[in-house]
């Protein structure tokens, strides 16, 4: 769909002010996450750790078995 | 006749993009981005090694049967919100910069290549370590292994054992982020002032001149159990949560700030490279004796990153454990590519096993009409020799303190230059070492150099009773012969050793049999064709500007012989500009 020159105009003007604009949104939604999201999960992880017992010992660990379809996963 | 099988592996987004071309389960063609692009370590999406691939087998992205990357991106992921709640609240500038590449970049790996390749077809995932061991096992020839990688870390493992029989490859025990042997080597060459994921090789070069004398410090470091497992005492690493890798912690514990860039090493520098260099071959060997416990073969093969550190490799050799390894030659992450397509090829197309990977001479290569066309384009002087003159000419040239740039046939593929983009010199002339580093390779002075022997002489000058065509393995020069070959003689008499067979290399062969027999001596000086902070050659256009920019005396491009005294000398004059494109590796 072509635009009339003046909304292409108002555009391109667009197009260049929104990036900044993304740029400090996003990191002003990623910063609330890490405070709230992360911060409280991470809280509660720390709680956590408090009443497990720690082991900083040498192990191997078991590799997770292959399920089926598994190379077709990203996971 | 049935279709043949295309299955194209790739590897990106992380360092190192590498892309491999499979039919009917032989490599047709391997090659990393960096090459192409001129940038080392490149990871972006490796567009330019696709085109070559898919224009050196003749096809096009629609005959391809699958595509594959070389790990997991969600489990990926998993690793990196994990650490981030784990070590909450630290880490905010690396939570940002991660948030930002994952979720403008490497969550959307499926997207970028079904719209940059317009494929419409399967992608196959591998995890990171398969990538790997799927690299060597496959690779091996070997009917079954023991099969190790160990490396910085993939999605969560850092160090795997597994076992290979047939066209079955399991993995078996891990060792878990952020645990993890290769991010230590990085830690202490970050520590000593090196570029991390790139000079870790230099680290292993300098170990030689310095003494064991901060184990006591290495075992604080990292507590390694009898079994090969280990611990990192993470309180003297910040990789977790910074965007370097050690802090004041590692400071404190050796008693000197981390070194800067390009400053003076000392002897303090030496000392704790060889230090590290010594846990790293107890870990390594603890854990190869592990591994053949667990799963045993009379063959091991190793892939990773570390799997690159031949000193290590050499001591795991020569303690008989093993009546023979195989390392693969990129073992670094753009052997994933290899890996995830050899993996296809067998798990999802039930292929059959192929022999041994004979060389990697596996990049695209150059015809002479190419060759001659490009250097009537440059107006560059040069004679053309037939197959035998120029053998005959160029092994007359080796002799004494020429250096040469060799540029023949396919491209290798893998960290090592094999005798296709070399530098040559010969071995026996000491002068050769400085000559070569300092003023055609511009790099730190310690750093030694890597000998091409005729396999079938290989004995009479190094500790070595097996082939080691890829440079992966190290063995000490007799010490009769460490005077006759003082250039590849590292200073504690070692050497990281290419042997040659004629099938392997014909005209490399060839080569450095004329000069046998001119001189006596089977052995010469081969480094990469680059200098430092540059890929490795790819083309004659990057020859010519790596010849015209530095000391180099001759060019070899095919049959065609260049002298530096018959370069015009306005062509020479752009070396400042030329070595400031490559940021100091």
């Amino acid at each position: 769909m072509k635009l009339p020159a003046w909304l292409q105009r108002a555009k391109e003007v667009w197009l260049k002010i929104t990036y900044p604009i993304g740029f400090v949104v996003s990191k002003v939604i990623l910063t609330a996450l890490w405070l709230v999201v992360f911060g409280l999960y991470a809280v509660a992880l720390g709680i956590g750790k408090l009443f497990s017992k720690k082991t900083s010992t040498p192990q191997w660990h078991d590799v997770p078995p292959d399920f089926e379809g598994s190379m077709r996963r990203q996971f | 006749m049935e279709k043949p099988v295309y299955i194209l592996g790739l590897s990106f987004h992380y360092h190192d993009s590498g892309v491999v071309l499979l039919k009917d389960g032989e490599v047709l063609f391997a090659a990393q981005e960096e090459r192409y692009t001129r940038k080392k370590q490149d990871e972006r999406f490796p567009e330019k090694a696709i085109d070559q691939a898919l224009k050196y087998a003749g096809i096009t992205v629609d005959n391809l049967s699958a595509i594959g990357f070389y790990e997991k991106p969600l489990l990926k992921f998993e690793r990196i919100l994990s650490t981030i709640f784990h070590v909450w609240p630290r880490g905010f500038f690396m939570y940002h910069r991660a948030m930002h590449e994952w979720m403008l970049k490497k969550l959307w790996i499926s997207q970028e290549i079904h719209k940059k390749l317009s494929y419409k077809g399967d992608i196959f995932y591998v995890q990171h370590h398969e990538s790997h061991a799927a690299s060597a096992y496959y690779a091996s020839g070997f009917p079954d292994a023991t099969v190790l990688t160990v490396d910085g870390v993939g999605e969560w493992a850092t160090t795997t054992i597994g076992q290979g029989k047939g066209t079955e490859l399991t993995l078996h025990k891990e060792v878990r982020f952020p645990h993890s042997l290769g991010l230590l080597y990085s830690a202490i060459t970050y520590y000593l002032g090196f570029r991390v994921n790139s000079a870790e090789y230099k680290v292993m070069g300098l170990a030689p001149y310095g003494e064991p004398k901060y184990m006591d410090q290495m075992r604080e470091l990292i507590n390694v159990a009898d079994d090969g497992s280990f611990t990192l005492n993470m309180k003297y690493f910040t990789y977790e949560y910074g965007s370097r890798m050690t802090g004041r912690a590692i400071e404190k514990l050796f008693g000197q700030p981390t070194r800067k860039g390009e400053s003076a090493l000392t002897q303090f520098h030496k000392d704790v490279a060889r230090s590290l260099q010594e846990i790293t071959e107890e870990v390594m060997l603890k854990m190869a004796k592990h591994a053949k416990e667990l799963c045993p073969s009379d063959y091991l093969c190793l892939a990773g990153g570390v799997a690159l550190n031949c000193v290590a490799n050499g001591k795991i050799l020569r303690s008989g454990l093993f009546k023979d390894i195989f390392i693969q030659p990129a073992a670094g992450d753009a052997g994933g590519a290899l890996g995830v397509a050899l993996a296809i090829w067998h798990r999802e197309f039930n292929g059959a096993r192929l022999p041994r990977m004979s060389n990697v001479y596996l990049g695209n290569e150059y015809t002479q009409q190419e060759i001659e066309q490009f250097l009537a384009a440059e107006n560059m002087p040069y004679e053309q020799l037939s197959d035998d003159d120029l053998i005959t000419t160029v092994a007359g040239l080796l002799e004494g303190n020429n250096v040469i740039g060799w540029f023949q046939g396919r491209m290798e593929y893998g960290p090592r230059s094999l005798g296709n983009r070399s530098i040559i010199a010969d071995a026996r002339n000491k002068e050769n070492w400085q000559k070569v580093n300092l003023k055609i390779k511009f790099r730190e002075s310690f750093r030694p150099f890597a000998p091409t022997v005729l396999e079938d002489r290989a004995a009479e000058y190094f500790a070595l009773d097996r082939e080691s065509p890829y440079m992966l393995l190290v063995a000490d020069v007799h010490p009769e012969k460490r005077e006759v070959i003082p250039a590849v003689t590292h200073v504690d008499g070692s050497a990281r050793i290419q042997t040659i067979r004629r099938d392997q290399n014909p005209r490399y062969y060839d080569l450095i049999k004329t000069f046998a027999d001119k001189t006596g001596c089977p052995v010469i000086i081969n480094t990469s064709f680059n200098v430092r902070g540059e890929p490795i050659v790819e083309s004659p256009t990057d020859a010519l500007n790596c010849f015209l920019h530095t000391h180099m005396d001759y060019l070899v491009l095919g049959n065609c012989l260049l002298r530096k005294e018959h370069i015009p000398a306005d062509r020479m004059q752009q070396r400042e500009a030329y070595l400031k494109q490559f940021a100091l590796d």
